[in-house]
């Protein structure tokens, strides 16, 4: 048994702080020391020596964070020592850590270093622990730490299975379920629209020069200049094309680039990034819910994403660690969530609603189409008559939606989906249910359905909703539920 | 019966209906004056015709939900609440027009508090909150001696902790 002890956060910690100071700061310095260098107003000379100030205070605070900071990591608990002069003391059951995710970004790679972020299932500050700066081997102890703390939760100590506890794998075998080849990542670029990417950031870079620089008298003299040469704009226009296709390549083979999915028996693994490689793994029993996410544009090529579900964050939207590949073939993307986790079961085939929901559905007010009446009726009585296509379009998504939802409630899972020009599929086990709601409103009585209602942990929630299903699945549903005891450990 | 479940038995207090009618008077009457005084900031720095006309229309809109919220509403409520607590789940049912019924295994509640605003503390009645870790409910108007023991029962109940994970299931 090795004893836990105090440990200081790697040396290199406050040099990642001082590179994100200057970055966060980036502008600041840029404006006051480059623009206005040579400027002698009070206004500005107040605002450098505040800022100068502000740097100072902020390295000293960011050595003396290092200097104070410790972490202890025993074989049950993650113990933060913070604070300067309050001092603050976290402590982490390592079995309630939901997930991991390892950041290596390009100063990391540089020195051979990485991150580590243990994720809780809890809300507010304290929800992650966070290793900001790390050794690679360090990094793999505290992983190997959390997974050894699952197993001894796993098993309750007098268990029958305590033979095969004794002698338990030395390193669980682990499989290469799906890389991202070079076909997969051309895919991604032209489906995420990536290559127009280019546009929005050069139109924002001409406006931010343009504030500087005059830039207008040279557009318009570049404007004039192809506007008497109209043949040299195809040229031109195929090289931005083309440019613009490299930069969207290149911006997502740096998001997606070597990705791979792997899973051993307990945990699953996904790894991406080129520049910047972020590392995620969640236990299979943490999964609390299968999303699949099918965006028109992906709905009409084909296309899913799929999502695992955790308890604890994963990441910012930007960076959404959870996904396995966003731009799989709906097949592929079936098998993958079969051969990764097997205990999930996806429906074939699925029930859809009643036909007189139609009817429900197309009644209800539709109080976007008033409101925007009313307002086209005030604002701009000579745009009224797009009252009448807005009032098509809502029509016809209603009709789609009412057409492509559809569920299924079995023993151990519900299924759902929904979705009019985009299609969402809901896939959840009954023990990972946190509550459910039955509700009926009037008009629902008199078309006999009800809507479910159930919630999933995840950040943030995950609340979903079935409208329009037959009053007695509304029963069955409430009575699947309440019949969980009898399967929940 | 709309919904063919064993229904919670359990009722809240009559006297309900007079807390609620007089907290969503007042609410309402503040909404009320708020728009008046816009109005008559409209009138007097006259502001764009529409948004005079918006503000009718919201004094229209006000006044007729105050005569829901005050006088329908919380006999309504009063009387169709109904809530059940064992030892496996607490189950809740409410509303005329929007039927719910929610269920909350015992297991997933995180906390249970009591509260009592003035008006509740009129006729001796508290609000039981019950957090679980994905949402939180309210049994409202409950008589002091039943809040109590039930905020005891549930603290007591909700220890017991199910761990999100599946027995064996034969296949």
């Amino acid at each position: 048994m090795m004893e836990a002890e105090k440990q200081q956060f790697h040396f290199s910690w406050p040099l990642f702080q001082l590179v994100s100071l200057v970055k966060g700061s980036i502008f600041v310095i840029f404006y006051l020391f480059i623009l206005k260098a040579g400027s002698n107003s009070a206004f500005i000379l107040t605002l450098k020596g505040l800022f100068i100030a502000f740097l100072v205070f902020s390295v000293i605070k960011i050595f003396l964070n290092w200097v104070y900071t410790r972490y202890e990591i025993s074989e049950t608990t993650v113990t933060l020592y913070l604070g300067i002069f309050v001092k603050n003391q976290r402590n982490v059951e390592l079995k309630r850590i939901q997930n991991v995710q390892q950041t290596t970004n390009f100063l990391h790679r540089m020195l051979k270093l990485t991150s580590l972020t243990l994720e809780t299932g809890t809300t507010g500050e304290d929800a992650a622990v966070k290793f900001p700066v790390l050794s690679h081997a360090e990094a793999d102890r505290i992983k190997g730490l959390v997974e050894e703390a699952k197993r001894v939760h796993a098993e309750p100590p007098n268990s029958v299975a305590e033979e095969e506890a004794i002698a338990p794998p030395p390193l669980p075998e682990r499989k290469v379920h799906f890389t991202a080849g070079t076909k997969d990542l051309v895919k991604a670029a032209f489906t995420s629209l990536s290559m127009f990417a280019i546009f929005p950031i050069l139109f924002s870079l001409y406006f931010q020069f343009d504030d500087f620089f005059n830039l207008d008298e040279t557009s318009q003299s570049v404007f004039a200049f192809f506007a008497s040469r109209l043949w040299l704009l195809v040229p031109v226009l195929a090289a931005a094309l083309l440019l613009s296709a490299v930069i969207g390549f290149v911006t997502t083979y740096s998001k997606y680039g070597k990705f791979v999915i792997s899973a051993d028996e307990q945990r699953i693994y996904i790894r991406k990034g080129v520049f910047t490689e972020t590392q995620f793994s969640i236990r299979k029993d943490k999964v609390q819910a299968i999303k699949i996410e099918q965006p028109f544009l992906k709905r009409l090529l084909g296309m899913a994403e799929v999502k695992l579900v955790s308890a604890g964050s994963v990441g910012d939207d930007d960076a959404e660690i959870n996904s396995l590949f966003p731009f799989l073939p709906v097949k592929e993307a079936y098998r993958l969530v079969e051969e990764l986790l097997p205990q999930y079961q996806i429906a074939g085939s699925m029930e859809a609603l009643p036909k007189s929901v139609l009817w429900l559905r197309l009644l209800r007010p539709y109080y976007f189409w008033i409101a925007a009446t009313v307002a086209l009726a005030v604002f701009k009585t000579e745009w009224l008559w797009l009252s009448a296509p807005i009032l098509v379009i809502f029509i016809v998504a209603r009709f789609l939606e009412y057409r492509y939802t559809r569920y299924s409630l079995t023993e151990r899972f519900i299924q759902i989906r929904t979705g009019a020009f985009s299609a969402n599929t809901l896939l959840t086990k009954r023990v990972k249910v946190q509550e459910i709601q039955v509700t009926h409103s009037w008009l629902q009585r008199k078309f006999g359905v009800s809507s479910l209602h159930f919630h999933n942990r995840s950040k943030p929630l995950l609340a979903t909703e079935l409208k329009d299903v037959p009053r007695e699945t509304g029963a069955k549903f409430y009575g699947w539920f309440k019949d969980r005891t009898h399967f929940v450990k | 019966m709309y919904i063919n479940i064993e229904e919670p038995t359990r009722r809240i207090s009559p006297d309900a209906v007079r807390v609620w009618r007089l907290s969503n008077f007042i609410m309402e009457a503040i909404v009320f004056l708020v728009i008046c005084v816009l109005l008559f900031a409209g009138n007097h720095f006259g502001w764009w015709q529409w948004v005079t006309w918006l503000l009718w229309g919201a004094i229209g809109i006000s006044l007729l939900s105050s005569f829901y919220s005050v006088w329908f509403e919380p006999a309504w409520l009063q009387k169709t609440w109904r809530y059940e607590i064992d030892e496996e789940y607490i189950q809740l049912q409410y509303g005329r027009f929007n039927t719910h019924h929610t269920l909350i295994p015992m297991a997933k509640v995180e906390y249970v508090t009591t509260n009592q605003g003035p008006f509740l503390r009129k006729y001796d009645l508290y609000d039981l909150t019950i957090g679980t870790v994905t949402s939180s409910h309210k049994i409202p108007a409950i008589p002091k001696e039943q809040a109590l023991a039930l905020r005891a029962q549930i603290g007591v109940l909700a220890k017991i902790k199910d761990s999100d994970e599946e027995m064996d299931v034969a296949p």
